[in-house]
């Protein structure tokens, strides 16, 4: 995982690099006079004709195909309008009808090449989501807590819920792409329309243009419900999320968390307060915790949050270093592990330890005090 | 070529060598670069900020107090020239919006373990952190000059990196939650 996120890291600063020659000459051309001497209020005339424009004409193009897409819309609205019915269903119908959906089932898939490098299937009823992740977790949302079990049935991550104040699935599921965006985004007509189907086809956000190409969002003609929405990536990898309400509803039960394992240590914490001692058990190699709680801030929303401090102890007696969880808010856990630069992996017996845990930080009845739990394990390297 | 510190290069640059900033900008063009993305959201807009924040520093280095820290200095004027660059792309798009009779678009980062999507989260990451990860992986220069940019401890500088990676794995993690 981290040479992973190393390389992927790698990649991903390579594109500050680009075209830095040219940038650099264009730069060099424009500094026609010297510094201005201290205390001068000289501004520099020549900046707007320096630009990334001319190397590789990347807001002219975009600013050209901007025009020629808005010009496009234009024409294809006016065509439409002469097509025969549907083709003047407003997006706006569809959010319509999708919110009033108090069930539906979902499988997603993101493409990578020739694979199917993600996926989950989801079922969301009555305000509750469950997902079953690939990797075997699974997540359930009640409304009010986002949680996140892995396979063994333990809580690795506990936070707000992706639903709140009646946030629908198909917002949170679209990052409020598909809805929410505005009197012309809901009066968008179909595309495509078919004896079926119509289909809806959107534009990226401005911030996703470089690598997205485009979604479309096929919806039945007389449901007028989703049946799918595929995001088309310029690449040729694309996201498939398929929905279907005709399922049989899965009971209530099903989307009720499993009951909590017993945390694997726990200790009451004050704020600012000294460290404290937690006696791990239960976790094979790991002996103690120490857990300090401070830096509390607010934010302009009154929600409180905290940084913790966890140094693991093993059963021979080496210490971990000590990791600073950060932006820690009451009632929530995380998913925390070692870092690729936390030195795991120079532990002074020589021997690899990859460690997972999950504090959970509870409120007590008294101000700035709350019982930390903790759930851990310790991994070895992978054979 | 000899290798000269960047406060003898800003007094080059000074005493009239215009050389002298083009290695200037050598070092630190790809981080404001970097820094500038994490404003803009995409290259083109990041490179010609990059470019404005060079050239109104090239005006000001005369202005300069401290030539050593040259490094935190361009890293100081890249932030408020990302600063202002939000405000009057705000303004724009009110008065675009203003004009089409239409709400203005929120961006919505994305969340994928592409390289312009993991740009997108680390635009996403608390600006220590960020910063953190911008120097180590643009700059390769030594832990000390680093920590400088940053502002930070030589400790502190490699928890914020670690901090990073943390919240970079745990958005990764999460990323399946979100589509797309």
């Amino acid at each position: 995982m981290n040479e992973q996120l190393d390389d992927n890291l790698n990649e991903a600063y390579q594109p500050f690099r680009q075209n830095h020659e040219v940038l650099r000459a264009a730069l060099m051309a424009s500094l026609v006079d010297g510094p201005a001497p201290a205390g001068s209020k000289r501004w520099p005339v020549a900046w707007q004709r320096l630009t990334a424009r001319a190397i590789d004409s990347g807001r002219m193009t975009r600013v050209a195909a901007a025009a020629i897409i808005v010009v496009g819309a234009l024409v294809g609205i006016h065509h439409l309008g002469g097509l025969p019915d549907g083709t003047s269903v407003a997006w706006g119908h569809v959010v319509t009808h999708i919110g009033e959906v108090d069930y539906v089932h979902m499988y997603y898939f993101k493409s990578r090449g020739s694979n199917f490098y993600r996926h989950f299937e989801g079922w969301h009823a009555h305000g509750k989501t469950v997902q079953h992740v690939h990797n075997g977790d699974t997540v359930y949302d009640d409304g009010q807590r986002w949680q996140r079990f892995n396979s063994a049935g333990i809580l690795v991550q506990r936070t707000e819920s992706a639903f709140p104040d009646g946030r629908t699935f198909v917002e949170k599921f679209s990052i409020n792409r598909l809805s929410d965006r505005g009197a012309q985004h809901n009066k968008q007509v179909p595309a495509r329309v078919g004896d079926d189907f119509l289909i809806y086809t959107f534009a990226p956000d401005p911030t996703e243009s470089q690598w997205m190409d485009a979604i479309s969002i096929t919806v039945g003609r007389i449901s007028l419900l989703p049946v799918q929405m595929k995001i088309a990536l310029k690449n040729g990898d694309y996201d498939l999320l398929i929905l279907d309400y005709d399922a049989p509803e899965k009971p209530a039960g099903f989307f009720e968390p499993p009951a909590m394992t017993p945390a694997n240590g726990q200790g009451a914490l004050l704020l600012d307060g000294s460290e404290v001692m937690i006696d791990i058990t239960g976790a094979p190699d790991l002996k103690t915790a120490l857990v300090r709680l401070h830096g509390k801030s607010v934010d302009d929303s009154g929600a409180v949050s905290f940084s913790l401090n966890i140094t693991f102890i093993t059963e021979d007696g080496y210490r971990s270093n000590t990791m600073d969880i950060e932006d820690f808010k009451p009632d929530e856990a995380k998913m925390c592990g070692t870092g690729g630069l936390g030195g795991f992996e120079g532990w002074p017996d020589g021997k690899y330890r990859n460690l997972r845990f999950s504090p959970w930080l509870k409120p007590t009845d008294t101000e700035d005090r709350y019982i930390v739990e903790i759930r851990c394990r310790v991994f070895g390297k992978p054979d | 070529m000899e290798e000269h510190s960047d406060a003898e290069l800003v007094q080059m640059v000074i005493a009239g060598d215009k050389n002298a900033y083009g290695r200037l900008y050598d070092r630190y063009a790809p981080l404001v670069r970097a820094i500038c993305y994490d404003r803009t959201g995409n290259l083109a807009d990041a490179q010609d900020l990059a470019q404005d924040v060079f050239l109104r520093a090239y005006e000001r280095l005369g202005q300069m107090r401290d030539p050593e820290c040259f490094g935190a200095w361009i890293v100081s004027a890249a932030r408020h020239c990302c600063g202002e660059w939000g405000r009057r792309k705000s303004r724009q798009q009110r008065r675009d919006a203003e004009r089409a009779g239409i709400e203005p678009a929120t961006a919505t980062p994305s969340e994928r373990v592409r390289p312009e999507e993991l740009r997108a989260m680390i635009a996403r990451l608390p600006e220590k952190e960020r910063l953190a990860l911008h120097v180590f992986y643009l700059n390769g220069q030594s832990a000390d000059e680093a920590c400088r940019i940053v502002g930070l401890s030589r400790s502190g500088f490699y928890r914020a990196l670690e901090r990073a990676r943390e919240q970079l794995r745990t958005l990764l993690e999460r990323e399946l939650e979100n589509i797309p």
